[in-house]
């Protein structure tokens, strides 16, 4: 694969990152500055909404576009900057806010310029300590050097950052239900419309994006459109991005390239390889909540659109790799576990459902089933709702609980049913997980 | 109409105000969308997922109709393949840890879980694996039970605590499929309003405690009658079984309780059950009381009565009545003491009576009438106590944004999150506090106009710039579509209009407030330095657009606040207006009947406040007590009553200490007319009949009078209403048809209507100011 310069990680490794001096010195808040002098708001929006820069936090939208939602005029609007990064197998957001959390305040600042909003809230997974804790120093560097309070460098426009810790629950990632956590309320999603772009935090218009999404727009602006959608697969398609790659690679981490790497580009050139030489069975290509891959789509490009050809998604960016030793059920089974664990209990087909899938898989898995039971399982995961006609749920966290399902029975039918029969794993080594020798 | 919204719901078509929900929009045509966590006085959450239909436009999915809005063109299907699936399922869904123990369950019967599943589920469960427990029933409250395997987490409990009750004790806790309703740690679910959860839970989670297992839904029959226990006067349907009132559920009237009851109320039903009533005439004879047949009993009291007259005149016989007697008993009452005996002694109170400055001695508005109030001023009232119904309907105005001055003592509520309200306590000075805001309040009027001026100006400048723009952006397209050079764009808004031939337009000034001697009152604003809260309640006040006032009857008798009160609500123009008006709120159920219909001190009588100085100064030769309990102090005096007559249904001290003692019945037994603090009149029905040899009080009354000299011929309820309407100036052309199921609002229009508001079109003059 072609050469390339990292640009979200680029500070990745570089002693005392996070400080507002070596930030600088490697360029920093140039961004900040441009957008101050040389555009006006609008004229920001439009630059976004040109650059292709979507979403990384999960729904992959159009990040100008849901700029451009938010009502123009005087009343109090806010950016909640969403650092709950908890999806199984993503952890670029804590590499971001451990070693680069001015990019983040400065991509947030400019945000806020962008859309007329002076107050931006940054909320935090509980468990990112360091995380955090550099984040609140970024933001007091900011204050002081006059990024951040009255009249941003002098240019008249105002802008204030408050930090706040979730409290340990996945849903919390779900941007209306952060809200009402970060309102102070039991985390529920909120029915929509209205979406929060128009009613949010405190009923005001609110823009959330995520972590890796907002540290995308300080570049757009220092480096230009036409190196922005260089990358990637414009116009849809474009920018840097981070590859949270785990499970059965040799190198797993966080791997930056091009928006569309092939599984291929990211396994093999950048993961090393699948480990112990062995066979890829599945590949899980968009964090958790996205439907499995079988291990034979070295080819397929990592994007958006692609991948939501597929049936499948980009989701929060997270890749697993699972080995031909790996047991499907089993691994299937642990996911719909996290989903029951962490259904917020709202909604009826998702409280009950997810316990419901729960209870069939793992008597699969036990062999206490029948061949009929698979297709029970199939159907609850379907009418849950992977997309249409089904959806039933008030938020993504339902959907997202079905795909590991509903993608396993399709493609390992075969699996399920010899699990049902005898109880045991058909893969070589008759247990779930196979180690290393 | 540009507020009017038409789509199609199943084919039909619907015109509905734009903001409508679907759910309710679909009914207007007659069409069910089954529901189980919406709840029409609650925002709607969208939690159950039950009420799934299909929309066009929109994504091919299916989508909740309680939580969408109609919008124009909208094409609705609510049987649709995609809709009753959806809505099979999620019937699937909620049975899946429901323990269907329909046979054991006091909702059975009457249970929209039920309903629905017959309506819209499956006949057969995929589900074998073992559902989810939880120990039962958890205890919230005395009166609350709650089974946890049977709920389906609506919410609708929570969301009333929260929305409605503003209580916080009740909440959701664990998480998912664990997710449960229960307490706030070291609480218990004490709301007044507790027993409201029970009745709108879609299941039978939520259970009474001194309902459940005593009562089938199809062995019980209902009787539409009305809460005997405070003025509010809430609608009830008495549920009966075996001679017995089983429970109390709101007969939800919109105009007087929203749809709730409080505990006191729906819990109070019990009394008339127990083994103390009084059930025969007794008469004391030598030491002690003895049963006595009714003839002997009347005979007794008659001839004691003549007796008493004879030797020392009318005026030695005095009466108290209850405020929880009919509207008939107390027309008995006053026909028997003052018509027969010629007495003016006769009150429904112990308490000194306000006078009423404006002459009519009842609240000028209405309780729905709060609604539309967008100030309420609560001048020492504890609502949450003595009129708790009410209370609700102050929250439920809070909630639309209504603003609420507190000034005298603290409500119980007024720090109860999310109501916290500001407060001026008054301390011994309520008239000083109240005279002062009145004082300010012309000045606020001045500024609040401005305000309100200022608002129309901007608004007419923005509408103003936006014609420009438009008629701007109109000509740039023209232009284009015909390729001719584009117009420049305008430097500022008025070259834009000269351009377009836009003119503003103006906007009229508002006239001032015209209340006879403001200016007067004005000028009387004195000099004494006054606290900043009492600036920010005239300012708030001052802003009011539609004023209520709410005050305990009780207050009045202090004529400075009575004064200053009055003069609040003049100065506003609170009379004779919807949505505004001044609550002389009475505490006793009917006491307001009592008012009306003249149990008061007759010129020279001995007053409620009177009567113990009067008993004790041997004025006193009878004394006649109907259907309240004797206070300690005049127990005190008992033996300074020569005769003692209690009319009364329970048995205890009062009865123990009469001379004769005469069953009467209880809410339960009774026929009747109630009038409620919003001046409502109000039928009670009898439910059960009662075992022991009670009578109507107003039976009694009458035969008594009759004893005595009196010619009554009434020997029915319904007769006795007609006579009320005869005899009571206040209602005359009340009839039981026009009181019907929903009650009506005295003085009752010639084309038979009641009156929301009294005072329409009447002028009054400030009252004097001062404690003069």
């Amino acid at each position: 694969m072609a050469e390339y310069e990292k640009v979200l990680t680029r500070n990745v490794g570089v002693p005392r990152a996070y400080d507002i001096d070596v930030y600088e010195a490697n360029g920093g808040y140039a961004g900040l500055k441009k957008a101050l002098a040389e555009y006006t708001p609008d004229q920001l929006i439009e630059l976004v909404k040109n650059s292709g820069l979507r979403g990384r936090g999960g729904a992959g939208f159009a990040t100008g576009l849901k700029w451009s939602f938010v009502p123009k005029g005087p009343m109090q609007k806010y950016l909640v900057v969403n650092g709950d990064e908890s999806e199984p197998g993503t952890f670029h957001d804590r590499e971001l806010l451990e070693h680069d959390p001015h990019q983040l305040v400065e991509g947030a600042i400019i945000t806020c310029f962008a859309v007329g909003i002076t107050k931006a809230f940054f909320y935090i997974r509980g468990e990112f300590a360091l995380g955090y804790h550099r984040l609140k120093n970024a933001i007091q560097q900011a204050y002081d050097r006059g990024y951040l309070g009255t009249n941003v460098l002098g240019s008249g426009f105002n802008c204030d950052a408050y930090t706040i810790h979730g409290a340990g629950a996945y849903i919390c990632g779900e941007e209306s239900a952060l809200l009402e956590s970060l309102e102070g309320s039991r985390p529920m999603p909120r029915s929509r419309p209205p979406f929060p772009a128009v009613v949010g935090l405190y009923a005001g218009p609110t823009v959330v994006n995520s972590v890796e999404t907002i540290s995308n727009v300080p570049h757009i602006l220092s480096r230009g459109l036409d190196w922005y959608t260089s990358l990637g697969t414009p116009p849809r398609n474009t920018g840097p991005f981070i590859y949270s790659l785990s499970g059965h690679v040799n190198r797993p981490g966080n791997h930056e390239g091009p928006l569309g790497l092939t599984v291929g580009n990211l396994v093999n050139d950048l993961g090393g390889g699948v480990w112990g030489g062995r066979k890829m069975k599945a590949f899980i290509p968009g964090g958790a909540s996205s439907a499995w891959l079988k291990g034979e789509c070295w080819d397929v490009k990592l994007d958006f659109d692609t991948l939501g050809g597929m049936r499948t998604m980009l989701g929060s960016g997270a890749q697993i790799v699972l080995d031909e030793h790996c047991c499907v059920p089993h691994a299937a089974l642990r996911l719909a576990e996290f989903y029951n664990h962490e259904s917020c209990g709202k909604c009826t087909p998702c409280r009950e459902g997810t316990r419901w899938m729960v209870k069939i898989a793992r008597r699969i898995c036990d062999g206490q089933a029948e061949s009929k039971d698979i297709d029970t399982l199939f159907s609850i995961a379907d009418r849950i709702g992977f997309g249409p006609p089904n959806k039933m749920t008030l938020c993504a966290l339902g959907d997202a609980s079905t795909s590991c399902i509903t993608s396993t029975v399709r493609q390992w039918r075969d699996e399920w049913e010899y699990h049902a029969r005898t109880g045991t794993c058909p893969t070589a080594s008759g247990r779930p997980v196979k180690p290393l020798d | 109409m540009d507020n009017l919204v038409t789509l199609t719901v199943n084919g039909k078509t619907v015109r509905v105000p734009r903001g409508t929900l679907l759910v309710d929009a679909a009914k207007t045509v007659g069409v069910h969308i089954p529901v189980f966590c919406y709840h029409e006085k609650m925002k709607p959450v969208g939690a159950c997922r039950m009420c799934m239909v299909e929309i066009a436009p929109g994504p091919p999915l299916p989508q909740t109709a309680c939580t969408s809005p109609v919008a124009e063109g909208m094409v609705v299907k609510t049987t649709s393949p995609m809709a009753v699936s959806a809505q099979k399922s999620t019937i699937e869904f909620l049975l899946l840890n429901h323990p269907l123990d329909c046979p054991v369950c006091d909702r059975g019967g009457e249970c929209p879980l039920q309903d629905n599943t017959f309506g819209f589920g499956g006949a057969e469960s995929r589900y074998i694996d073992e559902k989810r427990h939880f120990e039962k029933p958890l205890v919230l409250s005395d009166e609350v039970l709650l089974d946890r395997e049977r709920c389906i987490m609506c919410y609708r409990c929570v969301r009333f605590a929260r929305e409605i009750a503003g209580d916080e004790s009740l909440t959701v806790i664990e998480r998912g499929t664990e997710s449960q309703i229960g307490l706030a740690p070291g609480r218990t679910f004490d709301s007044p309003f507790s027993g409201n959860t029970i009745e709108i839970c879609p299941v039978g989670a939520l259970t009474s405690a001194r309902y459940r297992f005593s009562a089938r839904p199809w062995d019980i029959r209902s009787v539409s009658t009305i809460c005997p226990h405070c003025a509010v006067g809430c609608n009830v349907r008495a549920d009966v079984r075996d001679n017995q009132i089983k429970r109390f559920l709101s007969r939800e009237n919109l105009t007087v309780d929203d749809g709730w009851l409080c505990d006191r109320g729906r819990f109070g039903y019990g009394y008339p059950y127990t083994s103390g009533r009084l059930t025969r005439p007794r008469l004391r004879r030598g030491s002690g009381l003895t049963d006595a047949t009714w003839g002997e009993a009347i005979d007794t009291v008659a001839a004691a009565v003549r007796g008493a007259i004879d030797r020392r005149g009318p005026g030695s016989i005095a009466g108290l009545a209850g405020t929880g007697l009919t509207n008939e008993d107390l027309l008995a009452f006053r026909r028997l003491v003052v018509d027969t005996i010629g007495s003016g002694n006769l009150d429904h109170s112990r308490a000194a009576h306000p006078t009423s400055p404006l002459g009519i001695d009842a609240v000028t508005g209405s309780i729905q009438g709060l609604d539309r109030s967008d100030v309420i001023l609560i001048v020492d009232a504890n609502t949450l106590i003595d009129q708790p119904v009410l209370n609700l309907r102050i929250k439920k105005a809070l909630g639309r944004g209504a603003q609420v001055v507190v000034v005298g003592s603290e409500p119980l509520d007024v720090n109860r999150s999310p109501y916290r309200q500001p407060f001026i306590a008054a301390g011994d000075d309520l008239g000083g506090v109240l005279e002062a805001i009145a004082r300010l309040l012309p000045a606020e009027f001045d500024a609040a106009r401005a305000r309100r001026h200022e608002a129309a100006e901007s608004n007419a400048t923005r509408a103003f710039a936006d014609t420009v723009k438009r008629a701007h952006d109109a000509a740039v397209a023209k232009a284009k579509e015909a390729s001719e050079a584009e117009p420049a764009a305008y430097a500022t808004v008025e070259e834009g209009a000269t351009r377009y031939g836009i003119t503003r337009a103006t906007v009229a000034p508002i006239p001032a407030r015209r209340v006879r001697g403001i200016e007067a009152f004005a000028a009387e604003a004195g000099a004494d330095p006054i606290s900043p809260a009492v600036v920010a309640a005239a300012r708030t006040i001052g802003g009011a657009e539609r004023l209520s006032i709410l005050y305990p009857r009780s207050v009045g008798a202090d004529p400075r606040v009575l004064n200053a009160v009055t003069n609040i609500g003049l100065l506003c123009e609170a009379f004779g207006r919807e949505g505004a008006g001044i609550f002389p709120l009475v505490t006793g159920p009917n006491e307001q009947g009592a008012i009306d219909i003249g149990v008061v001190p007759g010129e020279g009588g001995v007053s409620g406040s009177a009567i113990a100085g009067a008993i004790e100064s041997g004025k006193i030769e009878i004394l006649f007590v109907v259907g309240r309990p004797l206070e300690a102090d005049l127990l005190a005096l008992r033996g300074r009553i020569p005769c003692l007559v209690v009319i009364d249904s329970l048995l205890g001290p009062t009865a123990d200490a009469a001379d004769v003692a005469l069953p009467g019945l209880t809410f339960a037994e009774k026929d009747g007319t109630f009038t409620n603090l919003e001046r409502r009149i109000q039928r009670m029905r009898a439910c059960t009949t009662f075992p022991g040899d009670g009578r109507p009080e107003w039976r009694i009354l009458r035969d008594l009078a009759n004893a005595i000299g009196g010619a009554y011929t009434e020997s029915n309820s319904e007769a006795m209403a007609a006579a009320l309407a005869r005899e009571v100036p206040h209602y005359a052309g009340v009839t039981l048809d026009r009181v019907g199921y929903r009650g009506i609002q005295w003085p009752v229009g010639p084309e038979g209507r009641g009156s929301p508001v009294l005072h329409a079109g009447s002028t009054f003059d400030l009252l004097p100011v001062g404690s003069a």
